[in-house]
C-alpha cells in the first residue's frame, strides 16, 4: 500500500512541475469565484393574477401611487408571439394578431417590479393588497420574492430560470426519443410552449423557485465551463503521466522495487485522476459554498456532476495510458487526445445533434451511420450534458454514451496495463 | 528451490543469486542472453565483465524483471525472481539513469525508498544515512535538474542502499565520476560489501572490478565465457601463455649487450629492458651475460598478468574484438 501510494504522491510531484495543471486549477478558481463575485440577488415584489379591465401601465400607475417603484421594474412574462412588430399574415384571423400589441388585459398575467423603498416590502404588500383601487373585479397577489441577478444589474435577470426551463425540456424531449428540429419554426414554437406550460407548472407545484432554478442554471453553466476547460487542460497535463514513468532509464528502478506492474500502471493512473477530481471538486466546493452564501440557494446537486466529470476524464486518461504505454511520447500522446476530443467529438455530436432534430430522416444510410456512431463511440458532449444537466433539480441522464464510454475505458485500460505488463523495458 | 517469502529472512540461504538456464531471446529471435546458469553465495561481490553487447545490462534487467526471461529461471535471494516480493531487499542503480528531474536528491531517495516499501522515521533515518554516506547530504534539497553527473551517480548509489538491502546491483555505479569521487564510491561499495551485502557489480572499468569484486564471471555475446576468483582468472590466462615476460632495471649496457638483447628481440626503456623468455632458466643465463660485460642489475621483475589482459586474452579467444 505503501508503495502505492508512492506512485500516487509521484504523479502529483509530476504535476505540480507542469504549467498546464497549474494553469487548468487557476483556471477552476477564477471561474468558480468570478461566478460567485458577480452573483447577487434582488428581493422584488411579484404579482400575478387576472387583470381584465386595466393595461399593465394603467396597474403601474396605480402600484406606483402606493409604493415608489423604479420604472424599469415592471415586466409581463409575454409569449413569443406577443413579441412581433408586424401582424403575422398567416393569421389574419386571429383577434390578438395586431401589431405591437401587447395581449396583457385579457390574459392572465406574471410580472414584478422592484420596489424602491428598500424598507420592509412586506408591508408594501400587504398595503398592495389590500388596496381596493387595484382589486376592482379583479384578482391580484402581490409578495415579495428574491430572483436572481448580477451585482452590476438594476434588475433581476429573467434569462437564467428559462434556460433551465429550456434546458430541462430539452433533456426531456431528447430521453423521448422525440424530434424537435432547431431549424423548423413549428417545432420552435412547440419548444416554447411546452417550456410555457413548464413554467407554469412550476409556478403551479411552487417545487422549484425561479431563484432556484435561475441559480441551477448558473451551476449548469459553470460546470460546463469547468468540463470543457478541465477537460481541455487535463489532456495536456495527464499525456505526460505514462510517458514520463516509462522514460528511458527513469522506468528502471520503478519496476525493480517489490511491486507489482499492475500497481504501478493503476497507482499512475489513479493519481493522476485524484488530482483531476480534487482539482473540480475543490472549485465546485468553493462555487457550491460561494453561491449559496451569496444567493441563499444551496445546490448540493452541484456534486452529482462530479462523478460523471471524474469519468469522463477517466475515459480520455485510459485512451491517453494507452497510447502513452505503446509509444512512450508525451507529444503522441496530447495529438491523439486533443484529435479525439476535440475534433471527433466534436463531429460526432454535431451529426448526433442532427440525427435528433430529424433532418437525417429521409436518408436512411446516414441515420444508419449515426445510430452506430451513438451505440461505439464514446462522445464526451454527451457525457458533459448529461453531467451538467444533473445539477437541476429534475435531472436528465442519457445513460447510453456513459455506458459506451465505459466500455472504452475498460478496454483501454485493459489493453494499456495488457501492454505495460508484457513489454521489456 | 523456492520458498515462501515468510521465512527466507531467517533461513541461511545457500546462494543470494542463482540462476538455471536462464535466457532471453527477444521477438524477432535475438538471443540476447544464452541460457545462463550462475550461483552467487551470500555476501560476495561479484563482477560481470563483458565487452559492448554482451548481454550484462540484460542480465542484470532480467534477474530484476524488468525484462521477462523467456527460459530458465532464477531466484534472487531464494526466492523467485519473476515475483515483487524476491526484489523486497534488493537494490539496483541502472546504468544511463534518468531520475524525475522533478525530484530532489532526497527525494528520490524517498520516492525509491517508499516504493521500496519504507515509511516514516526509518525512512527519514534511512534517506539521511545514505546520502551522508556517498557524500550528497549538503545537496539533499537540491532538485536533480542541477546535478552533475557524479553527483546523480552518488544519489543513485545512495538509493539503492536505502534500507540495507541484501543484494544489490551495480550496473557502471561510477561512470562520470571523477577520481577522487570514484575511490569514494568505491570505498563506499566495499564497506557494504564488508557488512554481508551481496554486491553484483556491472563495469567496463577492470581496475575497479579487479579491487572491488572477489567473484567475477566474463560475458561474451550472451554467454559466459569463464568465472571463478580474479586471482583464478588470471592464473587461467596465464596458464594458457607460452612464455613469461620479464622487467630488466639495470645499469648502462654495453654494445655487445645491447645487440645481442636486440637480437632476442627486447623492449628498451630508460631504466632497462623487457625480455619475453621462455621460462625461469633463461633468466639466469641473461643475468650471467649481463655480468660478464658487467653490467649492473637492479631489479628482475616477472611482469604479471593482470585483469585487463585475461579479459582481452579471453575475450579475442571467443573471436570477438573487446570494446573497452
Amino acid at each position: 500500500m505503501n508503495a502505492f501510494l508512492a506512485i500516487v504522491a509521484d504523479t502529483w510531484r509530476q504535476s505540480k512541475q507542469q504549467v498546464v495543471f497549474i494553469i487548468m486549477l487557476i483556471m477552476l478558481m477564477i471561474v468558480a469565484i468570478g461566478v460567485v463575485v458577480i452573483s447577487t440577488t434582488m428581493e422584488v415584489v411579484e404579482f400575478e393574477g387576472v387583470n381584465p379591465s386595466q393595461t399593465h401601465e394603467a396597474l403601474h400607475d396605480k402600484i406606483a401611487k402606493i409604493a415608489p417603484v423604479k420604472d424599469h421594474g415592471f415586466q409581463n412574462r409575454r409569449l413569443p408571439m406577443d413579441l412581433r412588430d408586424q401582424p403575422d399574415p398567416d393569421k389574419a384571423d386571429d383577434p390578438d394578431n395586431e401589431p405591437g400589441e401587447v395581449p396583457l388585459i385579457t390574459r392572465q398575467v406574471k410580472g414584478w417590479f422592484i420596489l424602491e423603498s428598500g424598507g420592509d416590502n412586506e408591508k408594501v404588500v400587504a398595503a398592495l393588497n389590500s388596496e381596493s383601487s387595484l382589486r376592482a373585479g379583479e384578482n391580484f397577489e402581490f409578495r415579495v420574492v428574491k430572483r436572481y441577478a448580477f451585482i452590476w444589474t438594476d434588475g433581476p435577470i429573467d434569462f437564467f430560470h428559462e434556460y433551465w426551463n429550456q434546458a430541462y425540456l430539452g433533456a426531456e424531449i431528447a430521453a423521448s426519443g422525440e424530434k424537435l428540429s432547431p431549424f423548423d419554426g413549428d417545432s420552435q414554437q412547440e419548444m416554447q410552449n411546452r417550456a410555457e406550460a413548464l413554467d407554469r407548472r412550476f409556478q403551479v407545484e411552487k417545487s422549484t423557485s425561479k431563484l432556484q432554478r435561475s441559480v441551477e442554471s448558473v451551476f449548469d453553466w459553470s460546470m460546463s465551463f469547468f468540463y470543457t476547460i478541465s477537460m481541455i487542460l487535463f489532456i495536456a497535463a495527464c499525456a505526460g503521466y505514462f510517458p514520463g514513468l516509462l522514460a528511458a532509464g527513469a522506468v528502471d528502478v520503478v519496476l525493480s522495487k517489490p511491486i507489482s506492474r499492475f500497481y504501478i500502471f493503476v497507482g499512475k493512473y489513479l493519481g493522476g485522476l485524484l488530482l483531476f477530481a480534487i482539482a473540480v471538486l475543490l472549485a465546485t466546493t468553493i462555487l457550491y459554498f460561494g453561491m449559496g452564501m451569496r444567493t441563499g440557494i444551496w445546490v448540493s446537486r452541484a456534486f452529482t456532476a462530479l462523478p460523471l466529470l471524474v469519468f469522463s476524464a477517466a475515459v480520455i486518461f485510459s485512451l491517453l495510458a494507452l497510447i502513452g504505454v505503446l509509444t512512450r511520447s508525451t507529444a503522441m500522446a496530447m495529438i491523439i487526445g486533443y484529435l479525439f476530443y476535440v475534433v471527433i467529438d466534436t463531429v460526432l455530436a454535431t451529426a448526433i445533434g442532427l440525427y435528433r432534430s430529424g433532418v437525417m430522416d429521409e436518408v436512411a444510410w446516414l441515420k444508419k451511420i449515426v445510430e452506430t456512431i451513438y451505440y461505439v463511440f464514446p462522445n464526451f458532449v454527451l457525457l458533459k450534458n448529461t453531467a451538467v444537466t444533473s445539477v437541476m433539480t429534475q435531472p436528465y441522464v442519457d445513460w447510453q454514451p456513459v455506458g459506451t464510454a465505459a466500455a472504452w475505458m475498460v478496454l483501454s485500460l485493459a489493453l494499456g496495463f495488457w501492454r505495460f505488463r508484457a513489454k521489456d523495458y | 528451490m523456492l520458498r515462501g517469502i515468510d521465512d527466507w529472512e531467517e533461513t541461511i540461504l545457500e546462494f543470494a543469486l542463482q540462476t538455471k538456464g536462464f535466457g532471453k531471446t527477444y521477438r524477432g529471435g535475438l538471443e540476447a542472453l544464452k541460457p545462463l546458469d550462475l550461483e552467487i553465495p551470500p555476501g560476495t561481490c561479484f563482477g560481470l565483465l563483458g565487452p559492448n553487447g554482451a548481454g550484462k545490462s540484460t542480465l542484470v534487467k532480467t534477474l530484476l524483471s524488468i525484462v521477462r526471461p523467456t527460459v530458465g529461471s532464477a531466484t534472487l535471494l531464494g526466492l523467485d525472481s519473476r515475483r515483487p516480493h524476491a526484489r523486497r531487499s534488493v537494490g539496483y542503480l541502472p546504468e544511463g539513469h534518468r531520475f524525475p528531474r522533478y525530484l530532489t536528491g532526497g527525494g528520490v531517495c524517498e520516492y525509491f525508498g517508499r516504493l521500496g516499501g519504507l515509511s516514516g522515521s526509518e525512512l527519514k533515518q534511512e534517506i539521511d544515512e545514505k546520502l551522508g554516506l556517498v557524500g550528497m547530504s549538503e545537496w539533499k534539497t537540491t532538485k536533480i535538474s542541477k546535478y552533475s553527473k557524479g553527483m546523480n551517480q552518488r544519489v543513485g548509489l545512495a538509493q539503492a542502499m536505502i534500507g540495507n538491502p541484501k543484494l544489490i546491483f551495480l550496473d557502471e555505479p561510477t561512470d562520470g565520476v571523477d577520481p577522487q569521487g570514484r575511490r569514494e564510491l568505491r570505498d563506499v561499495i566495499k564497506a557494504a560489501a564488508e557488512r554481508g551485502t551481496t554486491i553484483f557489480f556491472n563495469s567496463h572499468l577492470l581496475s575497479e572490478v579487479e579491487v572491488i569484486c572477489d567473484r567475477i564471471a566474463i560475458l561474451n555475446k550472451g554467454v559466459t565465457i569463464t568465472s571463478g576468483t580474479v586471482d583464478e582468472i588470471k592464473r587461467q590466462v596465464s596458464s594458457k601463455s607460452e612464455g613469461i615476460s620479464v622487467d630488466f632495471r639495470c645499469g648502462e649496457l654495453t654494445p655487445g649487450v645491447k645487440a645481442a638483447l636486440k637480437d632476442r628481440a627486447a623492449t628498451f626503456s630508460a631504466s632497462g629492458f623487457n625480455l619475453e623468455l621462455q621460462d625461469q632458466s633463461q633468466i639466469d643465463g641473461i643475468v650471467d651475460a649481463l655480468r660478464r660485460d658487467s653490467v649492473s642489475i637492479f631489479s628482475i621483475k616477472q611482469q604479471e598478468t593482470n585483469l585487463e589482459d585475461a579479459f582481452i586474452s579471453l575475450i579475442q579467444d571467443t573471436g570477438t574484438g573487446a570494446q573497452l
